[in-house]
Protein backbone atom coordinates (compact mmCIF):
# COMPACT_ATOMS: atom_id res chain seq x y z
CA UNK A 1 0.00 0.00 0.00
CA UNK A 2 1.29 3.34 -1.01
CA UNK A 3 1.48 5.76 1.77
CA UNK A 4 0.43 9.50 1.24
CA UNK A 5 3.59 10.89 2.70
CA UNK A 6 5.56 8.66 0.17
CA UNK A 7 3.97 10.89 -2.32
CA UNK A 8 4.50 14.38 -1.22
CA UNK A 9 7.67 15.58 0.32
CA UNK A 10 9.20 19.46 0.46
CA UNK A 11 10.40 21.84 2.68
CA UNK A 12 9.42 24.75 3.27
CA UNK A 13 9.34 28.37 4.28
CA UNK A 14 6.88 28.75 6.95
CA UNK A 15 7.85 32.78 8.06
CA UNK A 16 5.56 34.50 4.58
CA UNK A 17 1.89 33.50 5.22
CA UNK A 18 1.10 31.97 1.93
CA UNK A 19 -2.12 33.51 1.49
CA UNK A 20 -2.95 37.35 3.17
CA UNK A 21 -6.54 39.42 2.51
CA UNK A 22 -6.76 42.82 4.01
CA UNK A 23 -9.88 44.48 3.70
CA UNK A 24 -11.03 42.72 1.06
CA UNK A 25 -14.06 43.30 -0.61
CA UNK A 26 -15.37 41.30 -3.56
CA UNK A 27 -18.50 40.34 -5.69
CA UNK A 28 -20.25 39.55 -8.56
CA UNK A 29 -21.73 41.13 -11.70
CA UNK A 30 -25.17 40.76 -9.86
CA UNK A 31 -23.52 41.37 -6.24
CA UNK A 32 -21.11 43.35 -5.43
CA UNK A 33 -21.08 43.40 -1.89
CA UNK A 34 -20.14 39.51 -1.24
CA UNK A 35 -16.88 39.82 0.57
CA UNK A 36 -16.76 42.43 2.94
CA UNK A 37 -14.09 44.01 4.57
CA UNK A 38 -12.35 40.60 4.59
CA UNK A 39 -9.37 40.18 6.87
CA UNK A 40 -7.89 36.25 6.29
CA UNK A 41 -4.28 34.99 6.48
CA UNK A 42 -2.78 31.22 6.28
CA UNK A 43 0.60 30.30 6.49
CA UNK A 44 2.67 27.74 4.65
CA UNK A 45 1.78 24.34 6.17
CA UNK A 46 -1.25 25.43 7.55
CA UNK A 47 -5.16 24.12 6.80
CA UNK A 48 -7.80 26.09 7.19
CA UNK A 49 -11.41 25.29 7.42
CA UNK A 50 -13.90 27.25 6.90
CA UNK A 51 -17.41 27.10 7.11
CA UNK A 52 -20.52 28.73 7.12
CA UNK A 53 -24.42 28.88 5.73
CA UNK A 54 -25.27 29.09 2.09
CA UNK A 55 -24.21 32.26 0.63
CA UNK A 56 -21.81 33.40 3.54
CA UNK A 57 -19.07 34.23 0.94
CA UNK A 58 -17.03 30.57 0.97
CA UNK A 59 -17.18 30.65 -2.59
CA UNK A 60 -16.22 34.23 -3.24
CA UNK A 61 -13.73 33.72 -0.72
CA UNK A 62 -12.38 30.72 -2.88
CA UNK A 63 -12.58 32.41 -5.97
CA UNK A 64 -10.32 35.21 -4.96
CA UNK A 65 -7.76 32.97 -3.73
CA UNK A 66 -8.33 30.93 -7.20
CA UNK A 67 -7.36 34.28 -8.82
CA UNK A 68 -10.62 34.27 -10.42
CA UNK A 69 -12.21 37.32 -8.98
CA UNK A 70 -10.08 40.09 -8.12
CA UNK A 71 -11.46 42.20 -5.13
CA UNK A 72 -12.89 45.66 -5.31
CA UNK A 73 -10.76 47.33 -2.47
CA UNK A 74 -8.03 45.74 -0.12
CA UNK A 75 -5.44 43.74 -1.05
CA UNK A 76 -5.08 40.22 -1.98
CA UNK A 77 -1.39 38.73 -1.71
CA UNK A 78 -1.42 34.87 -2.79
CA UNK A 79 2.13 33.04 -2.99
CA UNK A 80 3.52 36.23 -1.67
CA UNK A 81 2.49 37.66 -4.63
CA UNK A 82 -0.53 40.62 -4.79
CA UNK A 83 -2.90 39.79 -7.35
CA UNK A 84 -4.95 42.49 -8.32
CA UNK A 85 -2.85 43.58 -11.24
CA UNK A 86 -1.20 40.21 -12.50
CA UNK A 87 -1.21 39.85 -16.32
CA UNK A 88 -2.91 37.51 -18.16
CA UNK A 89 0.38 35.17 -18.48
CA UNK A 90 1.65 35.73 -14.83
CA UNK A 91 -2.00 35.32 -13.61
CA UNK A 92 -1.81 31.66 -15.40
CA UNK A 93 1.98 30.65 -14.13
CA UNK A 94 0.63 31.34 -10.51
CA UNK A 95 -2.17 29.22 -11.18
CA UNK A 96 0.50 26.53 -11.48
CA UNK A 97 0.94 26.70 -8.19
CA UNK A 98 -2.66 26.58 -6.99
CA UNK A 99 -4.25 22.99 -6.67
CA UNK A 100 -8.32 23.84 -7.08
CA UNK A 101 -11.06 20.97 -6.26
CA UNK A 102 -14.17 22.54 -7.60
CA UNK A 103 -17.57 21.36 -5.31
CA UNK A 104 -18.84 20.45 -8.74
CA UNK A 105 -15.18 19.33 -10.34
CA UNK A 106 -15.59 19.10 -14.53
CA UNK A 107 -13.55 16.31 -15.72
CA UNK A 108 -11.94 16.40 -19.59
CA UNK A 109 -14.81 14.03 -20.91
CA UNK A 110 -12.81 12.41 -23.28
CA UNK A 111 -9.83 11.62 -21.05
CA UNK A 112 -9.25 8.76 -18.82
CA UNK A 113 -8.75 9.26 -15.48
CA UNK A 114 -5.21 9.27 -15.36
CA UNK A 115 -4.96 11.61 -18.20
CA UNK A 116 -6.85 13.87 -16.45
CA UNK A 117 -5.17 13.63 -13.32
CA UNK A 118 -1.83 14.33 -15.30
CA UNK A 119 -3.47 17.16 -17.39
CA UNK A 120 -1.93 19.66 -15.10
CA UNK A 121 1.80 18.46 -15.61
CA UNK A 122 1.58 17.88 -19.56
CA UNK A 123 0.06 22.22 -19.02
CA UNK A 124 3.63 22.93 -17.08
CA UNK A 125 5.54 21.18 -19.80
CA UNK A 126 6.46 18.15 -18.06
CA UNK A 127 7.31 14.92 -20.12
CA UNK A 128 5.24 11.21 -19.93
CA UNK A 129 7.49 9.32 -18.73
CA UNK A 130 8.76 11.86 -15.59
CA UNK A 131 5.16 11.61 -14.70
CA UNK A 132 3.68 8.64 -15.06
CA UNK A 133 4.67 6.87 -11.80
CA UNK A 134 3.23 9.66 -9.54
CA UNK A 135 0.43 10.04 -11.07
CA UNK A 136 0.01 6.04 -11.17
CA UNK A 137 0.51 6.11 -7.27
CA UNK A 138 -1.63 8.50 -6.59
CA UNK A 139 -4.52 7.32 -8.50
CA UNK A 140 -4.07 4.17 -6.84
CA UNK A 141 -4.13 5.99 -3.17
CA UNK A 142 -7.21 7.58 -3.63
CA UNK A 143 -8.37 3.91 -5.62
CA UNK A 144 -9.39 5.06 -8.88
CA UNK A 145 -8.68 3.17 -11.96
CA UNK A 146 -5.81 5.06 -13.53
CA UNK A 147 -6.30 2.60 -16.85
CA UNK A 148 -9.38 0.57 -17.31
CA UNK A 149 -10.32 2.22 -20.76
CA UNK A 150 -13.15 4.45 -19.63
CA UNK A 151 -13.34 7.75 -20.03
CA UNK A 152 -14.46 10.66 -17.54
CA UNK A 153 -17.58 10.54 -18.79
CA UNK A 154 -18.38 7.10 -17.63
CA UNK A 155 -16.59 7.20 -14.16
CA UNK A 156 -19.00 7.44 -10.79
CA UNK A 157 -19.58 10.71 -8.89
CA UNK A 158 -17.51 9.56 -6.16
CA UNK A 159 -14.28 8.45 -8.77
CA UNK A 160 -15.22 11.85 -10.33
CA UNK A 161 -14.55 13.65 -7.35
CA UNK A 162 -11.04 11.71 -6.04
CA UNK A 163 -9.64 12.01 -10.00
CA UNK A 164 -10.47 15.92 -9.18
CA UNK A 165 -8.52 16.44 -5.95
CA UNK A 166 -5.92 14.00 -7.23
CA UNK A 167 -5.52 16.13 -10.08
CA UNK A 168 -5.59 19.15 -7.68
CA UNK A 169 -2.47 17.81 -5.84
CA UNK A 170 -0.67 16.03 -8.69
CA UNK A 171 1.32 19.14 -9.35
CA UNK A 172 2.57 19.49 -5.81
CA UNK A 173 1.03 22.58 -5.37
CA UNK A 174 2.06 25.21 -2.69
CA UNK A 175 -1.97 26.34 -1.94
CA UNK A 176 -4.79 23.90 -2.36
CA UNK A 177 -8.34 24.96 -2.33
CA UNK A 178 -11.07 22.11 -1.58
CA UNK A 179 -14.81 23.02 -2.22
CA UNK A 180 -16.74 20.07 0.08
CA UNK A 181 -14.13 17.50 -0.42
CA UNK A 182 -15.75 14.86 1.76
CA UNK A 183 -19.28 15.25 -0.10
CA UNK A 184 -21.09 12.50 -0.90
CA UNK A 185 -17.73 9.77 -0.70
CA UNK A 186 -17.91 6.68 1.88
CA UNK A 187 -16.01 7.03 5.16
CA UNK A 188 -13.30 5.12 3.77
CA UNK A 189 -12.93 7.11 0.82
CA UNK A 190 -13.05 10.27 2.30
CA UNK A 191 -10.47 9.38 4.83
CA UNK A 192 -7.67 8.51 2.20
CA UNK A 193 -9.00 11.95 0.68
CA UNK A 194 -8.47 13.40 4.26
CA UNK A 195 -5.38 11.46 4.97
CA UNK A 196 -3.73 13.00 1.31
CA UNK A 197 -4.37 16.54 2.53
CA UNK A 198 -2.92 16.14 5.85
CA UNK A 199 0.04 14.22 4.21
CA UNK A 200 0.33 17.25 1.61
CA UNK A 201 0.11 19.82 4.60
CA UNK A 202 3.50 18.06 6.06
CA UNK A 203 4.72 18.85 3.30
CA UNK A 204 4.17 22.45 3.63
CA UNK A 205 1.56 23.07 1.65
CA UNK A 206 -1.19 25.93 2.45
CA UNK A 207 -4.87 24.15 2.22
CA UNK A 208 -7.63 25.91 2.53
CA UNK A 209 -10.78 23.98 2.57
CA UNK A 210 -14.59 25.33 2.36
CA UNK A 211 -17.23 23.05 4.12
CA UNK A 212 -20.86 22.97 5.92
CA UNK A 213 -19.25 20.32 8.18
CA UNK A 214 -17.42 21.50 10.94
CA UNK A 215 -16.17 17.95 11.91
CA UNK A 216 -13.19 18.37 9.19
CA UNK A 217 -11.67 20.45 10.90
CA UNK A 218 -11.29 18.41 13.91
CA UNK A 219 -10.17 15.22 11.62
CA UNK A 220 -7.80 17.53 9.81
CA UNK A 221 -6.31 19.03 12.84
CA UNK A 222 -6.75 22.50 11.15
CA UNK A 223 -7.75 25.92 12.90
CA UNK A 224 -11.67 26.58 12.17
CA UNK A 225 -12.80 29.69 10.40
CA UNK A 226 -16.61 30.92 10.37
CA UNK A 227 -17.97 32.59 7.20
CA UNK A 228 -21.42 35.06 7.69
CA UNK A 229 -22.73 37.85 5.44
CA UNK A 230 -19.25 37.98 3.77
CA UNK A 231 -17.22 38.31 6.78
CA UNK A 232 -14.76 35.84 7.94
CA UNK A 233 -13.54 35.07 11.92
CA UNK A 234 -11.11 32.32 13.43
CA UNK A 235 -13.27 29.85 16.07
CA UNK A 236 -11.64 29.91 19.16
CA UNK A 237 -11.29 26.39 20.60
CA UNK A 238 -12.99 26.19 24.06
CA UNK A 239 -10.59 25.30 26.75
CA UNK A 240 -12.27 23.73 30.24
CA UNK A 241 -12.29 25.72 32.70
CA UNK B 1 -1.71 10.63 -25.45
CA UNK B 2 -4.87 11.84 -25.47
CA UNK B 3 -4.86 15.03 -26.93
CA UNK B 4 -5.76 18.64 -24.50
CA UNK B 5 -9.00 18.86 -26.64
CA UNK B 6 -11.79 16.04 -27.72
CA UNK B 7 -11.27 15.13 -31.57
CA UNK B 8 -14.74 13.50 -31.53
CA UNK B 9 -18.00 15.19 -32.10
CA UNK B 10 -17.72 17.41 -34.87
CA UNK B 11 -19.51 15.06 -37.56
CA UNK B 12 -22.08 17.80 -38.12
CA UNK B 13 -20.06 20.97 -38.48
CA UNK B 14 -17.53 18.68 -40.88
CA UNK B 15 -20.18 18.45 -43.00
CA UNK B 16 -21.44 21.95 -42.78
CA UNK B 17 -17.63 22.74 -43.89
CA UNK B 18 -17.47 20.47 -46.59
CA UNK B 19 -20.31 21.44 -47.93
CA UNK B 20 -19.86 25.22 -47.68
CA UNK B 21 -16.31 24.96 -49.32
CA UNK B 22 -17.82 22.82 -52.19
CA UNK B 23 -20.01 25.74 -52.52
CA UNK B 24 -17.48 28.07 -52.42
CA UNK B 25 -15.18 26.92 -55.27
CA UNK B 26 -18.07 26.08 -57.36
CA UNK B 27 -18.95 29.61 -57.05
CA UNK B 28 -15.67 31.11 -57.98
CA UNK B 29 -15.21 28.39 -60.92
CA UNK B 30 -18.43 29.54 -62.16
CA UNK B 31 -17.12 33.16 -62.17
CA UNK B 32 -13.86 32.61 -63.38
CA UNK B 33 -15.87 30.40 -66.68
CA UNK B 34 -18.52 33.20 -67.30
CA UNK B 35 -15.09 35.61 -67.31
CA UNK B 36 -13.81 33.63 -69.35
CA UNK B 37 -16.01 33.13 -71.76
CA UNK B 38 -16.96 36.90 -71.93
CA UNK B 39 -12.85 37.87 -72.50
CA UNK B 40 -13.24 35.22 -75.47
CA UNK B 41 -16.27 36.58 -76.82
CA UNK B 42 -14.70 40.05 -76.32
CA UNK B 43 -11.44 38.51 -78.08
CA UNK B 44 -13.84 37.76 -81.22
CA UNK B 45 -15.72 40.59 -81.64
CA UNK B 46 -12.68 42.94 -81.34
CA UNK B 47 -10.64 41.84 -83.81
CA UNK B 48 -12.89 41.01 -86.79
CA UNK B 49 -12.31 43.08 -89.74
CA UNK B 50 -13.08 43.61 -93.42
CA UNK B 51 -11.14 45.46 -96.10
CA UNK B 52 -12.99 46.34 -99.44
CA UNK B 53 -10.50 45.99 -102.25
CA UNK B 54 -11.41 48.74 -105.00
CA UNK B 55 -8.69 48.29 -107.00
CA UNK B 56 -7.72 47.27 -108.83
CA UNK B 57 -10.35 45.40 -110.44
CA UNK B 58 -8.78 42.50 -112.14
CA UNK B 59 -10.17 38.98 -111.94
CA UNK B 60 -7.01 38.04 -109.82
CA UNK B 61 -6.90 41.30 -107.88
CA UNK B 62 -8.69 40.03 -104.62
CA UNK B 63 -6.60 36.58 -104.67
CA UNK B 64 -3.31 38.87 -104.85
CA UNK B 65 -4.87 41.36 -102.33
CA UNK B 66 -5.47 38.76 -99.84
CA UNK B 67 -2.22 37.55 -100.23
CA UNK B 68 -0.61 41.21 -99.89
CA UNK B 69 -3.35 41.73 -96.37
CA UNK B 70 -2.09 37.99 -95.29
CA UNK B 71 1.27 39.54 -94.92
CA UNK B 72 0.60 42.74 -93.27
CA UNK B 73 1.84 42.35 -89.25
CA UNK B 74 -0.68 41.64 -87.02
CA UNK B 75 -3.27 40.34 -89.73
CA UNK B 76 -4.27 36.70 -89.56
CA UNK B 77 -7.17 34.83 -90.90
CA UNK B 78 -7.30 36.18 -94.20
CA UNK B 79 -10.43 34.67 -95.90
CA UNK B 80 -12.01 36.11 -99.24
CA UNK B 81 -15.85 36.59 -98.91
CA UNK B 82 -16.79 34.11 -101.84
CA UNK B 83 -20.30 34.53 -103.42
CA UNK B 84 -21.06 31.16 -101.84
CA UNK B 85 -19.95 32.48 -98.21
CA UNK B 86 -21.87 35.83 -98.94
CA UNK B 87 -25.04 33.37 -99.95
CA UNK B 88 -24.65 31.03 -96.71
CA UNK B 89 -24.42 34.58 -94.99
CA UNK B 90 -27.48 35.94 -96.25
CA UNK B 91 -30.07 33.42 -96.22
CA UNK B 92 -29.66 33.82 -92.29
CA UNK B 93 -31.91 36.80 -92.60
CA UNK B 94 -33.55 36.84 -96.68
CA UNK B 95 -34.61 33.42 -96.84
CA UNK B 96 -32.93 30.02 -98.26
CA UNK B 97 -33.56 31.47 -101.72
CA UNK B 98 -30.46 33.18 -101.59
CA UNK B 99 -27.95 31.95 -104.58
CA UNK B 100 -24.59 32.75 -105.19
CA UNK B 101 -25.34 33.76 -108.46
CA UNK B 102 -27.89 36.42 -107.57
CA UNK B 103 -25.42 38.09 -105.94
CA UNK B 104 -22.85 41.03 -107.10
CA UNK B 105 -19.25 40.86 -106.94
CA UNK B 106 -18.07 41.75 -103.43
CA UNK B 107 -14.42 42.09 -102.89
CA UNK B 108 -14.64 41.67 -99.70
CA UNK B 109 -12.07 39.99 -97.29
CA UNK B 110 -12.49 39.19 -94.23
CA UNK B 111 -8.90 38.92 -91.66
CA UNK B 112 -8.89 39.38 -87.95
CA UNK B 113 -6.16 40.68 -85.82
CA UNK B 114 -3.46 38.97 -83.81
CA UNK B 115 -3.49 40.92 -80.85
CA UNK B 116 -5.29 44.00 -79.90
CA UNK B 117 -4.71 46.48 -82.35
CA UNK B 118 -4.18 50.48 -81.24
CA UNK B 119 -7.75 52.36 -82.38
CA UNK B 120 -6.19 53.60 -85.98
CA UNK B 121 -5.22 50.05 -87.14
CA UNK B 122 -7.92 50.27 -89.96
CA UNK B 123 -5.78 52.64 -91.55
CA UNK B 124 -2.16 51.82 -91.13
CA UNK B 125 -3.63 48.51 -93.12
CA UNK B 126 -5.36 50.38 -95.88
CA UNK B 127 -2.05 52.66 -95.83
CA UNK B 128 -0.02 49.08 -96.34
CA UNK B 129 -2.05 47.57 -98.72
CA UNK B 130 -1.81 50.93 -100.94
CA UNK B 131 2.02 50.53 -100.58
CA UNK B 132 1.53 47.16 -102.48
CA UNK B 133 -0.21 48.75 -104.71
CA UNK B 134 -3.99 48.15 -103.91
CA UNK B 135 -6.95 50.74 -103.13
CA UNK B 136 -9.18 49.33 -100.03
CA UNK B 137 -11.34 50.69 -97.18
CA UNK B 138 -10.55 48.66 -94.09
CA UNK B 139 -13.33 48.44 -91.49
CA UNK B 140 -13.19 47.29 -87.97
CA UNK B 141 -16.13 45.73 -85.10
CA UNK B 142 -18.97 48.16 -85.42
CA UNK B 143 -20.34 50.44 -82.68
CA UNK B 144 -22.79 47.56 -81.97
CA UNK B 145 -20.24 44.72 -81.77
CA UNK B 146 -18.51 47.16 -79.19
CA UNK B 147 -21.25 47.77 -77.24
CA UNK B 148 -21.71 44.32 -77.18
CA UNK B 149 -18.37 43.73 -75.84
CA UNK B 150 -19.25 46.50 -73.24
CA UNK B 151 -22.21 44.52 -71.70
CA UNK B 152 -20.80 41.25 -71.91
CA UNK B 153 -17.99 42.67 -70.01
CA UNK B 154 -19.95 44.21 -67.25
CA UNK B 155 -22.11 40.51 -66.87
CA UNK B 156 -18.83 39.11 -66.79
CA UNK B 157 -17.55 41.63 -63.71
CA UNK B 158 -21.06 40.88 -61.80
CA UNK B 159 -20.38 37.15 -62.16
CA UNK B 160 -17.28 37.67 -60.98
CA UNK B 161 -18.49 39.83 -57.72
CA UNK B 162 -21.32 37.18 -57.02
CA UNK B 163 -18.87 34.46 -57.46
CA UNK B 164 -16.40 36.64 -54.51
CA UNK B 165 -19.55 36.88 -52.26
CA UNK B 166 -21.01 33.49 -52.15
CA UNK B 167 -17.13 32.32 -51.92
CA UNK B 168 -16.48 34.99 -48.81
CA UNK B 169 -20.27 33.74 -47.36
CA UNK B 170 -19.49 30.04 -47.65
CA UNK B 171 -16.14 30.40 -46.26
CA UNK B 172 -17.19 32.32 -43.32
CA UNK B 173 -19.36 29.73 -42.52
CA UNK B 174 -15.70 27.68 -41.73
CA UNK B 175 -14.87 30.63 -39.64
CA UNK B 176 -18.45 30.47 -37.55
CA UNK B 177 -17.98 26.45 -37.55
CA UNK B 178 -15.00 27.12 -35.94
CA UNK B 179 -16.49 29.20 -33.46
CA UNK B 180 -20.12 26.87 -32.75
CA UNK B 181 -16.68 23.87 -32.31
CA UNK B 182 -15.18 25.46 -29.64
CA UNK B 183 -18.35 26.24 -27.63
CA UNK B 184 -19.30 22.62 -27.87
CA UNK B 185 -16.55 22.02 -25.68
CA UNK B 186 -16.21 25.46 -23.83
CA UNK B 187 -16.72 23.16 -20.38
CA UNK B 188 -13.17 21.90 -20.80
CA UNK B 189 -11.80 25.14 -20.46
CA UNK B 190 -12.67 26.36 -17.49
CA UNK B 191 -10.63 24.02 -15.59
CA UNK B 192 -7.82 24.78 -18.25
CA UNK B 193 -7.39 27.81 -16.72
CA UNK B 194 -7.61 26.78 -13.41
CA UNK B 195 -4.86 24.61 -13.83
CA UNK B 196 -3.15 27.66 -14.95
CA UNK B 197 -3.29 27.19 -18.92
CA UNK B 198 -2.05 30.09 -20.78
CA UNK B 199 -4.46 32.22 -23.25
CA UNK B 200 -2.07 30.65 -25.28
CA UNK B 201 -2.12 27.16 -24.65
CA UNK B 202 -6.11 26.86 -24.65
CA UNK B 203 -6.32 28.80 -28.02
CA UNK B 204 -3.68 26.71 -29.69
CA UNK B 205 -5.23 23.77 -29.24
CA UNK B 206 -8.68 24.99 -29.98
CA UNK B 207 -7.19 26.33 -33.38
CA UNK B 208 -5.11 23.36 -34.62
CA UNK B 209 -7.87 21.15 -34.30
CA UNK B 210 -10.80 22.98 -35.93
CA UNK B 211 -7.85 23.97 -38.91
CA UNK B 212 -7.26 20.39 -39.19
CA UNK B 213 -10.89 19.53 -39.21
CA UNK B 214 -11.13 23.06 -41.49
CA UNK B 215 -8.90 21.66 -44.09
CA UNK B 216 -9.94 17.57 -44.29
CA UNK B 217 -13.25 19.41 -44.46
CA UNK B 218 -12.75 22.06 -47.35
CA UNK B 219 -10.58 18.84 -49.07
CA UNK B 220 -13.70 16.87 -49.17
CA UNK B 221 -15.59 20.17 -50.90
CA UNK B 222 -12.98 20.69 -53.37
CA UNK B 223 -13.29 17.21 -54.33
CA UNK B 224 -16.90 17.46 -54.36
CA UNK B 225 -16.79 20.62 -56.45
CA UNK B 226 -13.97 18.61 -58.97
CA UNK B 227 -16.26 15.91 -59.52
CA UNK B 228 -19.76 18.19 -59.61
CA UNK B 229 -17.71 20.42 -62.36
CA UNK B 230 -16.28 17.92 -64.41
CA UNK B 231 -19.62 16.16 -64.44
CA UNK B 232 -21.55 19.81 -65.41
CA UNK B 233 -18.91 20.09 -67.99
CA UNK B 234 -19.61 16.63 -69.86
CA UNK B 235 -23.19 18.03 -70.42
CA UNK B 236 -23.62 19.15 -73.77
CA UNK B 237 -24.69 22.79 -72.94
CA UNK B 238 -21.27 23.57 -71.35
CA UNK B 239 -18.53 21.35 -73.37
CA UNK B 240 -17.67 24.26 -74.66
CA UNK B 241 -16.43 25.72 -71.63
CA UNK B 242 -14.92 23.17 -70.36
CA UNK B 243 -12.18 23.75 -73.42
CA UNK B 244 -11.94 27.23 -71.79
CA UNK B 245 -9.99 25.93 -68.53
CA UNK B 246 -7.10 26.74 -67.83
CA UNK B 247 -4.45 25.28 -65.06
CA UNK B 248 -4.84 28.26 -63.00
CA UNK B 249 -8.43 27.30 -62.18
CA UNK B 250 -7.67 24.62 -60.39
CA UNK B 251 -6.32 27.60 -57.80
CA UNK B 252 -9.99 27.72 -56.36
CA UNK B 253 -10.19 24.09 -55.74
CA UNK B 254 -6.38 24.18 -54.26
CA UNK B 255 -7.27 27.52 -51.74
CA UNK B 256 -10.32 26.14 -50.37
CA UNK B 257 -9.28 23.86 -48.43
CA UNK B 258 -6.45 26.05 -47.09
CA UNK B 259 -9.03 28.74 -46.44
CA UNK B 260 -11.58 26.37 -44.58
CA UNK B 261 -8.75 25.63 -42.65
CA UNK B 262 -7.29 29.64 -41.75
CA UNK B 263 -11.01 30.36 -41.15
CA UNK B 264 -11.64 27.97 -39.35
CA UNK B 265 -8.92 27.86 -37.00
CA UNK B 266 -8.90 31.93 -36.65
CA UNK B 267 -12.85 31.10 -35.42
CA UNK B 268 -12.03 28.79 -32.75
CA UNK B 269 -8.72 30.78 -32.30
CA UNK B 270 -11.00 33.86 -30.98
CA UNK B 271 -14.09 31.96 -29.68
CA UNK B 272 -11.92 29.99 -27.55
CA UNK B 273 -10.09 33.53 -26.51
CA UNK B 274 -13.67 34.35 -25.08
CA UNK B 275 -13.94 31.81 -23.63
CA UNK B 276 -11.27 31.51 -21.80
CA UNK B 277 -11.12 35.41 -20.59
CA UNK B 278 -14.42 34.31 -19.27
CA UNK B 279 -12.97 31.54 -17.37
CA UNK B 280 -9.63 33.12 -16.19
CA UNK B 281 -10.15 36.59 -15.81
CA UNK B 282 -10.57 38.37 -12.87
CA UNK B 283 -13.67 40.10 -12.74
Amino acid sequence: MISADAIFDRDTDSAVPAVRLRGVKAGYRKRHDVLRNLDFEAYPGAIAVISGPPGAGKTALIDVLRLFLNPTEGTAEVLGVNVSKLSGTARAKLKRDIGFMSESPVLADHMDAFDNVSLPLRLAGAKANAYAGDVEDLLKFLGVPERDGRIASALTGSEKRRAALARAVVGRPRLILAEEPTAGLSQEIAGRMLRLLASMRRAGTTIIVTTQDENLAEQLGAQLWRMRDGRIAPVIAETAA
Amino acid sequence: MTPIVPRAGGAALFWVVAIASMLAAIAVLSALLAHRSADSADAVLRSQYIARILAPESATALDDAAIALNAVDGVEAVRIVTPERAAALLRNWGGPNIQPTDLPALRLITFSADRSPAADWTQTVAATMRGAGFQAEVYGPGPAAVEAVRKSQELASVAIAIGGVLFGAALLTAGLAGRTRVASDRMLIRPLADMGATRGQVSRAFAARAAVEGFTAGLMGAFGASLLAAWALSLPPFVAWAAQLRQEDAAPLLATPLLAALLAGAGARSASNRFYANAARSR
